[in-house]
């Protein structure tokens, strides 16, 4: 069972992980005030992380915000809220897949000159991540915290030795110019770099997943959470006025934006100490690199790991065919969902091979799914206060309204009209997030339509399939 | 002499669930043994949700413990206690249980024909419990072919 150790490493090396993406796909938008909208995303995040603690709690099981939907409202929504996690589990993979050869070009400097290239590795990356996860290798949660401790350390030492070095004040004062410049955005800008900027804060739902194999999970996820929540937001406090100090917003988006931590490490100086001269980039920067590779591909496995166990949750609830969870006779892993999802993967990351900037369409995309998945979850945490009020809730988050008898959590409310605004702008704002997403969305709608009516089943109607259904087949060739 | 009043058998290989609870039955019988547990656990891939039922690691699970419990009761008419869990990890797995249990005695089982990559994780395994139990690990070890 997982303790607050390994819950909180899983949530902050999912959420932590996001950094090394997150700051330059925000600059683009944000320029300067790229702390300022990253703080602003970091407000939604806290009411949703708070929302996902008291679910999470209430519910340890794996799902999400799919198994609050279905709890409060019905299949139908708890498929919406799913199918477009989904959706956000292949963005983070893809997304972290692609990042790997960004870093990995302190090495191979091909990586960061041709988009091919690295959109080619980063496919590569995707495919050797599906491979390892139909064969199901066994990686431990010490594994994962290990990690984490060396992500944390190497984080906390770029932020002390930015701050010794590179933080400059009057710097990142110099960029503030209302109305917008080179250097600092527009209104329209700012808001659009908040709404893509939620990338900053992928993985809430990797720790409600492990929720199920929680010791405590009532005590233990909520604190692990609020722990992650509180680490991530102090380190990209740090990180984004540190980058900014370091370099200007143009230099940031033209030269950095794929690999905005190395950009730090770049820019590290030389120190004098008894009479030697040490060159602190030449030490941190190849060891950023390697590290963002190693945490990057972590995250994309657990991005991989998500996804299955989501789609055999939906398979279990018949919201997904039977085929889908299939499992393999010889390694017991959800190939068929590994496969589907991993290639889908690969094929969001197929506009790289023709342009760059495939991290803004993959934030875009991110954004679509998220928010309307954080829009159910917290949609689903207010129904469930007036649907079902006596239910033992081992967690609440701080502040309730009184609405017609039912105390209805504030942080739900503000989260749910602020995720669900950020939504609309997305939808209004980025063609590429709006046109797939919907694509997806709409795509899911049909094959949920179309495999409900089939098996006679309501749209609406709660069903569980017995799961050793869903493996029959499994055993009869297991052994 | 190893004297145990509960005793935990932790059964992961068919060829080895005969020995394993024969030994148990016989310290059990020797000294102050009052309980035996018998416990196999079904590691889930981590892709997979906990609960998932595999139909095939079950079946193949209920019969090794079926099989521990009758050589207990024809072999020695002695009764134990059967348990079938699954966990992502089988080493904290074992501990946890033989802490709820309060045994003071965990036998645990090392097959040596197994393939190479098996005998990674056993002894993967072997090496957490016998590293972080706060009772007695009894190892037994099967003999390699031909012996």
């Amino acid at each position: 069972m997982l303790g607050v150790p390994a819950l909180y490493s899983i949530g902050y090396g999912n959420v932590g992980s996001s950094i090394y993406y997150a700051l330059g796909i925000t600059a683009v938008y944000a320029l300067g005030a790229t702390p300022i909208a990253l703080m602003g995303a970091g407000v939604f995040f806290v009411f949703t992380a708070a929302t996902y603690a008291e679910g999470a709690a209430l519910f340890p099981e794996a799902g999400g915000s799919s198994s609050f939907a279905r709890r409060a409202f019905n299949d139908l929504w708890s498929f919406i809220a799913g199918w477009s996690l989904m959706l956000d589990y292949m963005v983070t993979m893809a997304i972290s897949a692609v990042t790997v050869p960004f870093y990995l070009a302190y090495f191979f400097p091909l990586l960061k000159e041709s988009n091919v290239a690295s959109t080619l590795v980063g496919m590569g990356v995707m495919a050797f991540l599906m491979v390892l996860n139909i064969v199901g290798v066994r990686e431990t949660s010490r594994f994962n915290i290990f990690w984490v401790i060396l992500d944390l350390v190497t984080q906390a030492l770029l932020v002390v030795l930015g701050i010794i070095f590179l933080l400059n004040f009057p710097k990142l004062l110099s960029y503030v110019k209302w109305g917008g410049s080179e250097d600092w955005p527009t209104l329209g800008s700012f808001i659009y770099g908040i709404s893509i900027s939620m990338i900053a804060y992928t993985g809430l739902e990797s720790v409600c997943q492990m929720a199920e194999e929680a010791r405590e999970p009532e005590r233990m996820v909520p604190r692990s959470l609020m722990w992650a929540v509180v680490t991530v937001l102090i380190m990209y406090a740090f990180i984004s006025v540190i980058a900014l100090s370091a370099m200007t917003p143009a230099q940031l988006v033209s030269e950095w934006s794929n690999d905005p931590i190395a950009g730090i490490a770049h820019f590290l100086p030389d120190v004098h100490l008894a009479g030697l001269t040490i060159s602190l980039s030449k030490i941190v920067a190849p060891w950023v690199a390697l590290l963002a590779a190693s945490i990057l591909l972590i995250a994309g496995n657990v991005g991989l790991l998500g996804i299955s166990r989501l789609a055999f949750s939906l398979g279990q609830h018949q919201q997904l065919p039977a085929f889908m969870v299939r499992i393999h006779p010889k390694f017991r892993t959800p190939y068929i969902a590994i496969i589907a999802f991993s290639a889908a993967s690969i094929l969001l990351l197929t506009p790289g091979l023709f342009a760059p900037g495939i991290l803004l369409k993959l934030g875009d995309l991110y954004s679509f799914g998220a928010m309307l998945a954080f829009t159910l979850a917290h949609a689903s945490i207010i129904a469930l206060r007036v649907k079902a009020p006596d239910l033992p809730r081992p967690f609440e988050p701080w502040g309730n309204l009184r609405w017609r008898g039912s105390r209805i959590p504030l942080s739900a409310v503000l989260g749910m009209l602020g995720t669900f605004a950020v939504w609309l702008i997305v939808v209004v704002t980025h063609p590429w997030g709006r046109t797939v997403g919907f694509i997806w969305l709409a795509g899911g709608i049909v094959i949920y339509i179309f495999y409900r009516r089939r098996q006679g089943l309501s749209l609406t109607l709660t069903v569980k399939a017995p799961a050793p259904a869903l493996v029959e087949e499994a055993g009869r060739h297991g052994r | 002499m190893i004297e145990a009043s509960r005793i935990l058998v932790a059964l992961k290989d068919p060829d080895q669930v005969e020995e394993l609870t024969a030994l148990a039955c016989m310290l059990a019988q020797a000294g102050k043994g009052k309980e035996i547990h018998a416990l196999h656990v079904i590691q889930i891939p981590r892709s997979l949700p906990l609960e998932t039922e595999l139909t095939a690691e079950i079946d193949a699970g209920e019969a090794m413990l079926a099989k521990a419990q009758a050589v207990a009761e024809e072999r020695f008419d002695l009764e134990i206690r059967t348990e079938l869990l699954q966990a992502r990890e089988a080493a904290p797995a074992i501990l946890e249980e033989a802490k709820e249990k309060g045994v003071d005695l965990i036998i645990l089982g090392y097959n040596r024909r197994w393939r190479f990559g098996d005998r990674l994780l056993q002894a993967t395994t072997l090496e957490y419990v016998v590293r972080h139990a706060s009772c007695q690990v009894l190892l037994s070890v099967s003999p390699t072919k031909g012996a």
